[in-house]
């Protein structure tokens, strides 16, 4: 078939997609600008107001501060963790697996409220440490930073992992094996062909745990404590009760190009490791 | 796979595919004799009283089916509806300051006043696109292991204000709504010379418990959950959701003093297509009768004075609008809210983030 025609096809086969995403996800986001900016004549004063009340802007920075804080902390936890289940014997890996994936299909809801029963000052940590009287008073895990970071980084754990770990499946061995036979230390081996092959791996597991982050609202707003504001929870207010619909766009939108920005700056961080995967190829 | 055979296949699938879609954007058909209207409240507890109240007497009396619904305040989801034409809701029960802002965003259908028994119904409870329909209370509430019978507990903001005389981890709503109202009297300022809220004062008084404030609730259960397991000792919160863990052997209590009373209300969402049943279900709910009903099932007072002799005297300590309860109490302000929320709460985020 020539090129042309194979192209052609290509297209045809994601048309669907692409007709779906148009009418449900493109056009609403068009409709969320024109609201922002026609309320309903022409303003940019829902912008200006964004930039002129501090308060918005340092939300977004709390918002973006614990999105790379969980980021960074499900990278050190879900990296070795992957890197695990991908060298264990196949009994094991399906029984771990299964243990990332059943808390992964339970509600963000029922699990947060777990969260909640294990943190709260009554709860299983604070009763244990106290009967064993390791502590004499209850220690605050929940209403501040640390209950926020613990709920996020379990619920979203299972997306760095999972990325991270498919890849790795992926690894060529024989390329680790003629490393091993050229004279390579196991730690070279390691950090020179076999962790710079994962990184794809750990790019969609970026990704994926920071987007998904910036929009987190349920674990903030029942586990966190005043200084914990997400702009998520602003914006739900003001599209809910006070029904300023042009303003809640207006910081949709601009949540909107900051998460854009993220993604373009972590795809450049990562570029090169994209060529390495064409360079030494993927085991089939 | 030949071409012809893949050809059928991938035929028979978008096939199958667009039935599904076509099939899931057709409607049941409604049979014309028997006519239903659907109302739409806050569920749990809250909707079970109503409908023992209110909806299954109804549906007695007039053969005329309720389907319910609920909702958890989305002033958006009814905008929503309102503006896209596709109204399927006919009564909505919702808070005071929905009705307002509702009104100005013009959501709602006009009350005909006519059927209603507008002069036993309490002034603040009329509004030209709402009725009220019951009253309830945000007030101090405590948890008893701690504070027993003979322990002095916080009896008003100003001792919920003191962590001198009352220390401990306390909890208070997160939104500025009634927590202005609290901060000014904890202040010292009289109960009449509330309104119009001075907000600096209201801010200044805040500062000095916003670091003892362990938890700033937002959901309606968590303070009386709260309370239960002892995570705080005293906290603002809604009056029945704490009357009914006291219920189930919970040691928590309600002081009414200094206590802000509010309202719910029936709207009629514009556009409904059962607009007249939607009166006349409001009609038959703000009758005395009925209004009389609903304690029973829910410590929330009536709106309908006249309902309020017909009560059961062991009913009226746990309700807001019992004569001695009442009069401890602040009516809490709705327009001045509406119009200074948006600015407020600003401000208030900005407080919270400090």
């Amino acid at each position: 078939m020539k090129f042309k025609e194979r192209r052609v096809r290509h297209i045809l086969y994601i048309l669907p997609a692409i007709l779906f995403l148009s009418l449900f996800f493109l056009y609403p986001i068009f409709d969320m600008l024109r609201r922002s900016v026609f309320d309903p004549e022409f303003t940019i004063e829902h912008y200006v107001r964004v930039f002129r009340e501090p308060v918005y802007l340092h939300v977004m920075w709390i918002t973006f501060k614990i999105a790379a804080i969980v980021t960074l902390a499900t990278i050190v936890l879900g990296y070795p963790l992957a890197y695990f289940i991908h060298k264990s014997s196949r009994k094991i890996r399906v029984g771990l697996l299964l243990f990332i994936l059943l808390p992964f299909w339970t509600s963000l809801l029922v699990r947060t409220y777990s969260w909640m029963i294990i943190l709260q000052r009554q709860g299983v940590i604070n009763c244990i440490l106290q009967k064993f009287h390791i502590i004499n008073e209850p220690l605050p895990m929940m209403f501040n930073l640390f209950g926020v970071l613990v709920g996020m980084i379990y619920m979203l754990l299972p997306y760095m992992v999972l990325p991270i770990y498919s890849i790795m499946e992926h690894i060529n061995p024989l390329l680790l094996k003629s490393a091993e036979g050229l004279g390579a230390r196991k730690r070279q081996v390691f950090w020179k062909i076999f962790f710079p092959l994962s990184t794809p791996g750990l790019f969609a597991g970026v990704i994926l745990v920071f987007l998904l982050s910036l929009g987190f609202f349920i674990t903030p707003a029942l586990i966190g404590g005043r200084k914990e504001q997400m702009i998520s929870m602003i914006i739900e207010k003001q599209v809910n009760e006070l029904l300023n619909w042009s303003f809640a766009s207006a910081l949709s939108i601009i949540l909107l190009l900051l998460t854009i920005g993220a993604g373009i700056g972590l795809y450049l961080i990562f570029r090169r490791s994209f060529r390495r995967e064409e360079i030494f190829g993927l085991a089939q | 796979m030949n071409g012809s055979k893949k050809f059928a296949n991938v035929s028979i699938v978008l096939f199958l595919t667009f039935m599904f879609i076509f099939l899931s954007f057709c409607e049941r058909k409604e049979k014309p004799e028997e006519r239903e209207i659907v109302i739409v409240s806050y569920g749990g507890a809250y909707q079970e009283a109503q409908r023992k109240a209110y909806f299954e007497p109804f549906e007695k009396i007039t053969g005329i089916e309720v389907r319910e619904e609920t909702h958890a305040g989305d002033l958006a989801k009814i905008k929503a509806m309102v503006e896209s034409g596709n109204v399927v809701w006919d009564v909505i029960d919702v808070e005071a300051y929905m009705v307002i802002r509702g009104a100005a965003h013009n959501l709602y259908e006009k009350i005909d006043y006519s059927q209603i028994p507008k002069d036993e119904i309490i002034p603040e409870g009329i509004h030209p696109y709402g009725v009220a329909n019951c009253f309830w209370s945000t007030v101090i509430c405590y948890n008893t292991d701690h504070y027993p019978e003979g322990i002095p507990h916080p009896s008003n903001w100003k001792d919920f204000w003191d962590v001198e005389k009352f220390p401990g981890p306390r909890a208070l709503r997160k939104d500025p709504v009634a927590n202005l109202e609290f901060a000014l009297l904890a202040d010292g300022v009289p109960k009449d010379k509330l309104y119009p809220l001075d907000v600096d004062r209201a801010f200044k008084s805040l500062d000095r418990i916003k670091d003892h404030i362990t938890v700033w609730w937002e959901a309606g259960e968590q303070p009386a959950q709260l309370l239960s397991i002892g995570e705080v000792i005293m906290t603002s919160a809604w009056n029945g959701r704490v009357y009914n863990a006291k219920k189930e052997g919970k040691p928590v209590e309600v002081e009414w003093n200094e206590g802000i009373l509010s309202t719910d209300w029936w709207v009629i969402p514009r556009g409904s297509k059962n607009k007249d049943i939607a009166m006349k279900f409001i009609a038959f709910s703000s009758q005395s009768s009925q209004q009389a009903e609903y304690p029973k099932y829910i410590p929330y007072g009536p709106v309908n004075l006249k309902a309020i002799s017909l009560i059961d005297n062991i009913l009226l300590p746990d309700l807001p609008t019992s004569p001695d309860n009442k009069e401890k109490q602040i009516i809490i302000n709705n327009e001045w809210w509406v119009e200074h929320q948006a600015e407020i709460l600003e401000r208030w985020n900005a407080w919270m983030l400090k």
